[in-house]
């Protein structure tokens, strides 16, 4: 018994041509369009298949070439059912079709489908049918004429974009690939139409893709994704589009290559820049050291020191950058927890100790808050453990902050002594109050003291909540 | 010559125009209303829209199937339709497709 597959997206003429051919002892297959079609036919092996030309999602042409790549169906006869063949002309031909019957009265076109099935059994017609068959019985229109040329025209722009454009069905299933998308995706036409585009591994992996496009359903935000592609990098952008019968995504895949690659060069300039500043800072506040050894006076090694602790923070800051992937932004907590760490090495004196306490919510400071906070910082602790901790033993310190929008309200604390002649800013001139004050200014805040069983500082700084 | 009612249509008749048997043709014809009424149904959503490319798609789709099935009539109604759907002058589809919902719905009650 010979198989026949007909696809077509009318379902009266599938059931016509169904009921024709199994009265006349065929096995016949139906497909709604070219995707259940190609699920067909990848594991159904019909000896003829009928295809409709206009169809949504997958032409008629199309599916053609594609059929044409499966080498289970070299054999198989491919034969046009088409309402536009007589416009057509023997185009079929050239798409890869055996033969081409013009849609017409069910009566004309049945004898035209049996006539052709038994001239193939037959053996009458070995070679393609160049003339369409049928045509009498139909007339050729100018509008469909015109509608077939500006459809060409269309393909053949979307084939002249260097982008690379695929579209999806709402399954997220490709139906359309131009010729840039094939050759970005490297795959041929017969895997890549049907294909989910989650399958095809882009982006990094078809869970996050698959993610995506659960995103892009819940009406997210489209944001345009970069993904690299045997070492070539592309934008993939994403639209969703709705019409009144259907609804697809399509996938625009913009080659970034050398833009990527000037960014990459880039921001490895951006690390050594910050990477020297740090360094260079790293040498001045050796020599500094080095300058310390050498003084006696104890009012110059103490200036001295105070030096060397504000360089060593703000070499820090660059430190944590170039260390770092995000040129803009540390995270906080990091931060403060290495400059907390390093004051407190650098500033502690033999047979003393400072516990620090560290309770910040998670966040990220940009650059130009992280160099005024790190002076901060090691201002406050500097005078906690000069001024706070006379005892012998030493003492603790704590630094919280909690975020209310996009600030951060920081509260410092030891419990040291709180002498409001080196703590206050009502009745100390030291420098280093002048400097709380202009650095905490800097990053838009006013800064306070009060004795809370210990020196307490408030201020508030700009933060990302991560 | 079909009569504008009922009695104009014999199934036999229409069955035996594309040279079917009753038992096959049935099934096709009953397909080919329950299409109809839903593609003129939407046809009425969309004049009051004037959106044509719908329209036409939808009249298209009829057109074509009444064609295979040579309901002439139907087909020559759809005709006049379109063109005055391309024309803009959706104001003036509206009697022209109460016209092939009345053919549709007479068919709908022979096949009941």
């Amino acid at each position: 018994m010979k198989k026949v597959l007909v696809v077509d997206n009318h379902v009266m003429m599938l059931k016509f041509v169904e009921s024709l051919l199994e009265k006349k002892g065929y096995e016949v297959r139906t497909a709604e369009d070219g995707i259940a079609a190609l699920d067909i036919v990848k594991e159904y092996k019909p000896d003829v298949i009928f295809v409709d030309l206009i169809m949504p999602y997958i032409r008629g042409e199309k599916l053609v070439s594609i059929l044409r790549e499966f080498d289970e169906l070299k054999n198989s006869r491919i034969v046009i059912l088409s309402g536009i063949a007589a416009e057509i002309s023997s185009d079929h031909l050239d798409f890869g079709a055996d033969a081409c019957i013009a849609k017409g009265p069910f009566n004309k076109m049945g004898e035209h489908i049996t006539g052709l099935l038994s001239g193939f059994e037959q053996g009458s017609i070995s070679g393609p049918v160049k003339d369409v068959i049928g045509t009498e019985d139909v007339y050729k229109r100018a509008i469909t004429t015109e509608l077939i040329a500006g459809r060409r025209h269309s393909d053949i722009i979307m084939d002249s974009i260097s982008d690379g454009i695929l579209e999806l069905n709402k399954d997220f299933r490709i139906v359309y690939a131009n010729n840039a998308a094939k050759a970005i995706l490297k795959v041929d036409e017969k895997t890549l139409i049907t294909s989910r585009f989650s399958e095809l591994c882009l982006p990094p992996n078809g869970h996050v893709m698959e993610e995506y496009f659960k995103g892009i359903r819940e009406k997210k935000p489209l944001e345009p994704v970069v993904v690299e592609r045997d070492g070539l990098f592309f934008e993939v952008n994403i639209r969703h589009v709705i019409t009144e019968t259907d609804e697809s995504y399509i996938v625009i895949m913009q080659d970034v290559t050398h833009l990527k690659k000037e960014l990459i060069a880039k921001e490895k300039l951006i690390k050594e820049v910050f990477h020297r500043v740090k360094n260079n800072l790293a040498l001045i506040s050796s020599i500094v050291n080095l300058q310390i050894g050498d003084t006696e006076d104890e009012r110059v090694r103490d200036v001295l020191f105070t030096l060397k602790t504000r360089m060593d923070s703000i070499a820090l800051v660059h430190s944590q950058i170039y260390k770092g992937s995000d040129f803009e932004y540390l995270d906080l907590v990091d931060f403060t927890e290495s400059l907390f760490s390093s004051i407190i090495y650098s500033e502690i004196s033999e047979g003393k100790y400072v516990v620090y306490n560290l309770n910040l919510s998670k966040a990220t400071i940009d650059i130009d808050t992280a160099i005024p906070l790190g002076l901060i910082i090691t201002e406050l602790i500097s005078n906690s453990i000069k001024y706070g901790f006379t005892g012998e033993k030493g003492g603790e310190v704590t630094l919280s902050g909690s975020i209310t929008g996009e600030t951060m309200s920081v509260v410092y604390k030891d419990n040291g002594t709180a002498d409001e002649q080196y703590f206050s800013f009502e009745h100390s001139h030291l420098l280093s109050l002048q400097l709380l004050n202009a650095l905490c200014a800097q990053i838009g805040s006013d800064i306070t003291f009060k004795n809370n069983g210990g020196a307490e500082y408030c201020f508030s700084l700009p933060v990302r909540k991560t | 010559m079909e009569k504008n009612n009922e009695s104009a249509y014999n199934l036999d008749e229409l069955a035996s125009r594309i040279e079917f048997d009753r038992e096959d043709y049935l099934p096709l014809l009953s397909l080919f209303v329950e299409q109809t009424i839903l593609d003129l149904e939407e046809i009425r959503e969309q004049i009051p829209e004037r959106n044509e490319k719908v329209i036409s798609e939808r009249i298209h789709n009829i057109k074509g199937a009444a064609l295979n099935l040579e309901l002439d009539r139907i087909a020559d109604i759809l005709t006049a339709a379109s063109v005055l759907n391309h024309a803009g002058k959706h104001g003036e589809m509206v009697s022209s497709i109460d016209k092939c919902m009345k053919e549709a719905d007479t068919l709908k009650r022979l096949l009941e």
